[in-house]
């Protein structure tokens, strides 16, 4: 009997310990983060995560290590992260339409949308469409309507890939001007912006980083954003035009679904923090990017939104049921 | 003009020399280690360089990548592995040179000519950059599948003993390649339901598997004194000698860089391919091409020179248009546009003019501090070839597994590694080269964006015929490509009747095939009949696993996967009707069936499967330092088995010990954890 109390006196304290061990243990982040990014060194998402880094650090006080895992245009790491175990210690750069649109078009996707818990979205590309200068033809966007409305199909839109924030872009382009045209898919930027200034499409459909680093060769026609961008004060807006489409590639972080809504709060004033640094800001308009400010609710209400949009446009295109 | 003042004082100042060489060592070190490339290094020392002063930033980037660019030379050279996709061509003449005895002239060698072709490279960046971008816009989507059908008429060239199985390779390669999401309509083809095949199979795992697996396995399989590699000893002068070689071979060195120079300008074709053209005309103007494999100088010059070249020229069209005409470009873009610098016109005019000339003349010294670093290092480099081979052999094998992990941080790569690998040392008995399929996989991609790009842009031109065949560009590649893949088999069978004409039509071309494949005939090998059955029927179960896995795929998306696999039928077809005519047990010897050491082969592959499961079981470190010094031991000389113990030991923690300071603590990349470490 006595023997049978002291047991249970120490296993009691034991279990002391262990909840005192784990309440200590609760100073989350107390060991490095890993930053999951699903694409190549050196893309535009690596840029962006790599000028996040050393605010994050500073803000949470442990090392943040950048992990690459690449393959399938972000869909092997956006797996990946599912499996990783939801404790805010594991968190990847995260691309709208990205996220919403592979698991619905893709074959083989094993993740969920659902699965990515949305932390911070800091930052979008916006997209538009651009022709060339030396091309009298297309000087407004009307100039390129008109010409696909009398040329059904000659018309050739250079994009990077099929099912990307490009290729939705100009499928709602397409849809709202009620035209026919032919949508030629780059593996890239850097083919796409190639294919256009060697001519071998008449315009394209691209992030807008792309016009301001050949601002003397090209001619931007619109952009798809709600208001005029700063840096091309004189191209109009495809609003401004009657044409209700803004989408670009909206870059954020995710963690695991599941994990505690505390550390994605600690995790997202973080990232508010880096993303508000005088460096990352100067980065990024030097990259072409534009700022966004979203926190965890926001984030996911964003999501929403843009989901309903990109299943409408894939619908109308007879690419989903 | 008034440029070069300010270029120079800052190429020269302090703080840009430093960073240079560190840049190029680094780049070096980067480059020879397979699975880390100059692009991974670059695109890690980004956000350093941020805080630099501009020019030194850029310098530091540049010295990067000439270095990791040469650094891939030297496992080509040493282990048959090219440490980066680009120095694939160096592996077929300079690793023959390696066993022969000569690692230290093969790697002055390609120091000298890496140089030539970089500075030549850095001379046409300087001067010729309009025109040059000009061109470069002029390469469409036909223009790209033409130059990776170019490209393919390499295996003709190779294998001339046996085209029918080159062919085979070269489409099973582009099969390979075609595996994952296509670049073009975003399709998933023939992943089996498993996520991880969306990505595809790497390049670079696609090599390690290929060329160093099949290596290691022979290295197992040799005698245990003779690691099928000559012992290299050191003698002074012989990197003289070499180098002045390679100086009398001018008419090579300039081929090659400017093939560099072209190949660089086009976005979307790297180092790789510049060097497969390369060493595809090197053989073509040289008047003894049997020597080209068995450990030519020329190849290795041709290969190195031109992606070396490639370097500079990829760096044409980034300046002048901001299109990176690379990877490792691409990564530089973003640097430039970190530090303010935008790349167009202005860019040699403007504010940022100094910023970047310093940069193109930091080139030159780029390229001869990688000289000096490569040259006169080549003496130590090669000592890496006198370890026993008992330990040589298990260090390969954790490089190779250490390096396609690192690639993508992906286990399930280090599999397709292994898997790439067993059965490439499987090809070897069948007669089955191993480079075709390193081609096919290499150029499948260039083949399929041009192929589908030009579908896609035919709905809008109305004509596909008219886009393949009636640009100037694709005139000239077609006729380049009918030129070099008709010339190596019209020689061949001119060679053949010259031969039988000469000696009589019996024993002439049967004798001296059945001389030279007398030699170089592995252990185990089969006879042809066999060996045919074996190549037919698997090539048969690969176009069928194919065509399962394209089943409801969209046409755009399936068009070059299913093309190839029908065309491997036809092949195999026809390998199998030949089978069949074949008397049985025609070359079989019974001596060489029992020189194989099975006992051997079945502790290394099963310990190599074993070692990969294990990692992911007990934890990285514990694996490697257990199946080196395990292998080691196994695999050495009863006699030495004691009295080395305390080096296998040594060895096995040193090789861990780097791969941890290199691959975990530099590189980040996170190795599987165990319950131990």
């Amino acid at each position: 009997m006595k023997r049978n109390c002291i047991t249970i006196g120490m296993a009691l304290v034991f279990l002391l310990m262990v909840a005192a061990g784990s309440l200590a243990g609760d100073q989350f982040p107390d060991k490095p983060i890993k930053f999951m990014i699903p694409f190549n060194p050196g893309g535009q998402s690596d840029v962006a995560a790599q000028l996040l880094r050393p605010g994050l650090k500073e803000k949470l006080g442990v090392d943040i290590v950048p992990q690459y895992q690449p393959g399938g245009g972000g869909a092997v790491g956006w797996t990946m992260l599912t499996q990783k175990k939801p404790d805010g210690y594991t968190m990847a750069v995260t691309n709208l339409p990205h996220i919403v649109v592979q698991p619905l078009m893709t074959k083989g996707v094993k993740y969920k949308t659902e699965q990515l818990a949305p932390v911070f979205l800091y930052a979008s590309t916006p997209g538009g469409i651009a022709a060339r200068k030396d091309d009298d033809r297309f000087k407004t966007i009307q100039d390129l309507i008109d010409f696909a409305k009398n040329n059904p199909k000659k018309l050739s839109i250079g994009g990077t890939g099929k099912f990307t924030g490009n290729h939705l872009g100009y499928l709602r382009f397409s849809q709202l001007a009620d035209i026919d045209t032919t949508y030629v898919s780059f593996n890239g930027a850097a083919p796409q912006t190639a294919a256009i200034l060697g001519g071998h499409v008449m315009a394209i459909y691209g992030g807008t980083f792309i016009f301001a680093n050949n601002r003397e060769k090209l001619r931007i026609l619109a952009v798809a954003t709600e208001e005029r961008l700063k840096d091309f004060p004189d191209t109009p807006t495809f609003k401004e035009l009657g044409l209700d489409l803004v989408l670009g590639i909206d870059r954020g972080v995710t963690v695991p679904a599941g994990t505690p809504k505390e550390r994605i709060e600690i995790l997202a004033e973080a990232l508010r923090y880096a993303a508000a640094t005088t460096e990352f800001k100067e980065g990024m308009a030097k990259l072409g990017f534009s700022l966004a400010n979203l926190g965890p609710q926001e984030y996911t209400e964003f999501i929403t939104a843009r989901s309903k949009e990109y299943v409408e446009i894939l619908k109308k295109g007879g690419f989903l049921k | 003009m008034e440029w070069i003042g300010p270029a120079l004082a800052n190429v020269f100042s302090p703080l840009d020399l430093l960073v240079l060489v560190a840049g190029v060592a680094g780049g070096i070190l980067v480059g020879a280690l397979p699975g880390l490339t100059g692009t991974m290094a670059i695109a890690l020392l980004v956000p350093f360089t941020y805080g630099l002063r501009p020019d030194a930033s850029l310098v530091m980037l540049g010295g990067v990548y000439v270095g990791a660019m040469y650094g891939g030379s030297i496992s080509a050279i040493l282990i048959n592995t090219p440490g980066a996709p680009a120095a694939i061509a160096t592996t077929f003449d300079g690793y023959p040179m390696a066993q022969k005895g000569l690692a230290e002239e093969a790697l002055a060698t390609s120091a000298t000519g890496s140089a030539i072709g970089g500075i030549l490279g850095t001379v046409v960046l300087l001067l010729f950059s309009p025109v040059l971008a000009a061109i470069s816009l002029r390469f469409g989507p036909p223009e790209y599948f033409w130059l990776g059908i170019l490209g393919l008429t390499i295996i003709a060239s190779l294998s001339a003993k046996s085209l029918p199985k080159g062919l085979l390779g070269g489409l099973f390669g582009v099969l390979i390649s075609t595996i994952g999401l296509s670049p073009s309509t975003g399709v998933a083809r023939m992943t089996f339901n498993v996520s991880d095949l969306l990505g595809g199979v790497e390049i670079i795992i696609a090599l390690i598997g290929l060329f160093c697996i099949p290596q290691v396995f022979n290295m197992a399989e040799k005698s245990e004194h003779d690691s099928g590699i000559a012992a290299f000893r050191p003698q002074a002068g012989r990197s003289f000698k070499a180098m002045r070689l390679v100086l009398k071979r001018w008419g090579n060195l300039i081929r090659s860089s400017i093939i560099g120079v072209i190949v660089g300008i086009i976005p979307g074709a790297g180092g790789n391919v510049a060097g497969l053209l390369s060493y595809q005309e090197a053989m073509r103007a040289a008047g003894n091409k049997s020597q080209f494999g068995q450990g030519a100088v020329d190849g290795v010059i041709a290969s190195e020179t031109a992606n070396n070249a490639e370097v500079e020229g990829s760096l044409i069209p980034l300046l002048t248009l901001g299109i990176p005409g690379a990877p490792q470009a691409a990564v530089l873009f973003g640097a430039l546009l970190l530090q303010g610098l935008r790349p167009g016109p202005e860019l040699f005019k403007g504010a940022g003019a100094v910023i970047c000339y310093t940069f193109i003349l930091s080139l030159f010294l780029a390229n001869i501090v990688m000289f000096i670093l490569g040259f006169f290092g080549s003496r130590y480099y090669a000592r890496a070839l006198n370890l026993p081979p008992h330990l040589l052999m298990p260090v390969v094998l954790s490089l190779s597994v250490v390096g396609s992990f690192a690639s993508r941080n992906s286990f399930f790569d280090v599999g397709i590694m292994l898997f790439l690998g067993i059965l490439a040392y499987g090809g070897t008995k069948v007669a089955m080269a191993p480079a075709p399929i390193a081609l096919g996989v290499i150029l499948g991609p260039i083949i399929e964006r041009g192929l589908v790009e030009s579908m896609m842009l035919s709905e809008a031109t109305g004509s596909l015929a008219e886009l393949f065949f009636a640009r100037p560009i694709s005139i000239v590649l077609i006729v380049l490509t009918v030129i070099s893949a008709g010339w190596p088999v019209y020689q061949n069978f001119r060679e053949k009747r010259k031969k039988q004409k000469g000696m009589g039509a019996e024993s002439g071309q049967d004798g001296v095939a059945d001389k030279a494949s007398k030699i170089k005939k592995p252990a185990g090998s089969l006879d042809q009949r066999a060996a045919n059955c074996w190549i037919a029927g698997f090539g048969l179960v690969a176009s069928a696993v194919a065509w399962y896995g394209l089943i409801d795929v969209d046409l755009q998306s399936s068009i070059l996967p299913r093309v190839t696999s029908g065309l491997m039928v036809v092949i195999c077809a026809g390998l199998l009707i030949k089978a069949f005519r074949l008397p049985a047990g025609l070359t079989r010897k019974p001596s060489e069936i029992e020189s194989f050491p099975k006992a051997r082969i079945s502790i290394t592959v099963s310990l190599s499967i074993g070692y990969v499961l294990f990692s992911t079981l007990v934890g990285f470190f514990s694996a490697t330092f257990l199946m080196i010094f395990g292998l080691a031991w196994m695999l050495a000389p009863v006699a030495l088995r004691r009295r080395h113990i305390l080096r296998m030991l040594l060895v096995s923690g040193a090789i861990c010990a780097a791969f941890y300071l290199v691959f975990s603590r530099i590189f980040n990349v996170p190795f599987p954890q165990g319950f131990l470490i």
